[in-house]
């Protein structure tokens, strides 16, 4: 008798707390997470410089130097350097039979400009654009009257993406 | 001891996550460079001037002043231009067996040819004048009639070492 009453009590005592967790309210969380996409596009670019030059005795020649394709981020750019090939703000071409026998240009960014330094930046691009933020066309000065023969000379230049000071 | 293990196996995935998630910069390449060939090219020119067409010697002058041969023009610096002359004798327009001979000469000596270099073609400051030199005892044996002589002047370049 007491058995079964402490049995059915207990069942009792299940069955109200099973009732009242059917019939609480339960807090619900709102879950959120986040999700962190990456986009990363590498700052490229594509160095056009003419391979031959044909400079004059008489006269000023200009010749373009530049890149053909640029992307670069905004906080960068692209500098085109005179690696070697001036000194002086002079190009030197050589007789190709006489190796004594050499003449000189000068070498400027602007027309009749003062020669190039040898470090200097003679073209620069940002973004996206092919057209120079600075410098892009060089300048050869007139050679003069020289002796008959073939000359040659040879400037190389070098190119690299910098961060931007300003 | 396994929950440090278990700590330290949580702290490298966790770097591994950054890591996988943060930006780097990727350039296309760090320097680029490109060469540019500057050339000239001036092609060698001379003119050779000679004496007059036609010259005439008088009977018995043993030395005639003919005129002077010269080289002008821009030539290489391992250039030079050298002149030779030959000569016919003096033959008689009617008698082609009927001749006499004669020299050419350059400061009283005989003259077949010089070289002008580079600069002496620059400078146009060598002319060489010439003399038709007929000795006096040619002049004795020569018979009256009309004679012709002809000079032949040929310039060529030529390179040096």
């Amino acid at each position: 008798m007491k058995r079964t009453g402490k049995i059915r009590n207990k069942m009792m005592a299940g069955l109200f707390a099973a009732a009242l967790l059917a019939g609480t309210a339960l807090p619900a969380y709102a879950d959120s997470r986040n999700m962190t996409v990456n986009y990363t596009e590498a700052s490229t670019y594509t160095l056009s410089i003419p391979a031959t030059v044909n400079l004059s005795e008489t006269e000023e020649v200009s010749e373009v130097i530049g890149v053909s394709a640029v992307n670069v981020a905004t906080t960068e750019q692209v500098q085109i350097k005179v690696s070697s090939g001036i000194s002086d703000g002079k190009v030197t071409l050589t007789d190709t039979k006489d190796a004594t026998n050499k003449i000189s240009s000068t070498v400027s960014l602007t027309t009749g400009g003062e020669g190039i330094a040898g470090d200097a930046v003679v073209a620069a691009f940002e973004g996206n654009s092919t057209t120079a933020v600075s410098g892009g066309t060089l300048y050869f000065s007139a050679l003069g009257d020289v002796y008959a023969g073939s000359y040659e000379g040879t400037i190389v230049f070098e190119a690299s993406i910098v961060t931007k000071t300003n | 001891m396994r929950n440090k293990k278990i700590k330290k196996l949580t702290a490298v995935l966790m770097c591994a996550a950054i890591l996988a998630t943060a930006a780097v910069p990727a350039y296309a390449s760090s320097t680029d460079q490109q060469s540019m060939e500057l050339t000239m090219s001036k092609d060698a020119s001379f003119i050779m001037t000679i004496p007059s067409t036609t010259n005439t010697v008088s009977f018995g002058a043993v030395d005639t002043e003919i005129g002077e041969v010269k080289v002008t023009g821009d030539i290489g610096t391992k250039q030079q231009v050298v002149v030779t002359v030959t000569k016919t004798d003096f033959v008689d327009e009617k008698d082609s067996t009927n001749t006499f001979a004669f020299s050419l000469q350059y400061n009283d000596a005989d003259f077949t040819g010089d070289v002008w270099s580079t600069e002496e073609l620059r400078n146009e400051t060598k002319a060489l004048p010439l003399t038709v030199h007929i000795p006096t005892s040619t002049w004795e044996n020569t018979t009256a009639g009309t004679y012709k002589a002809t000079l032949t002047f040929q310039a060529e370049l030529q390179d040096i070492s």
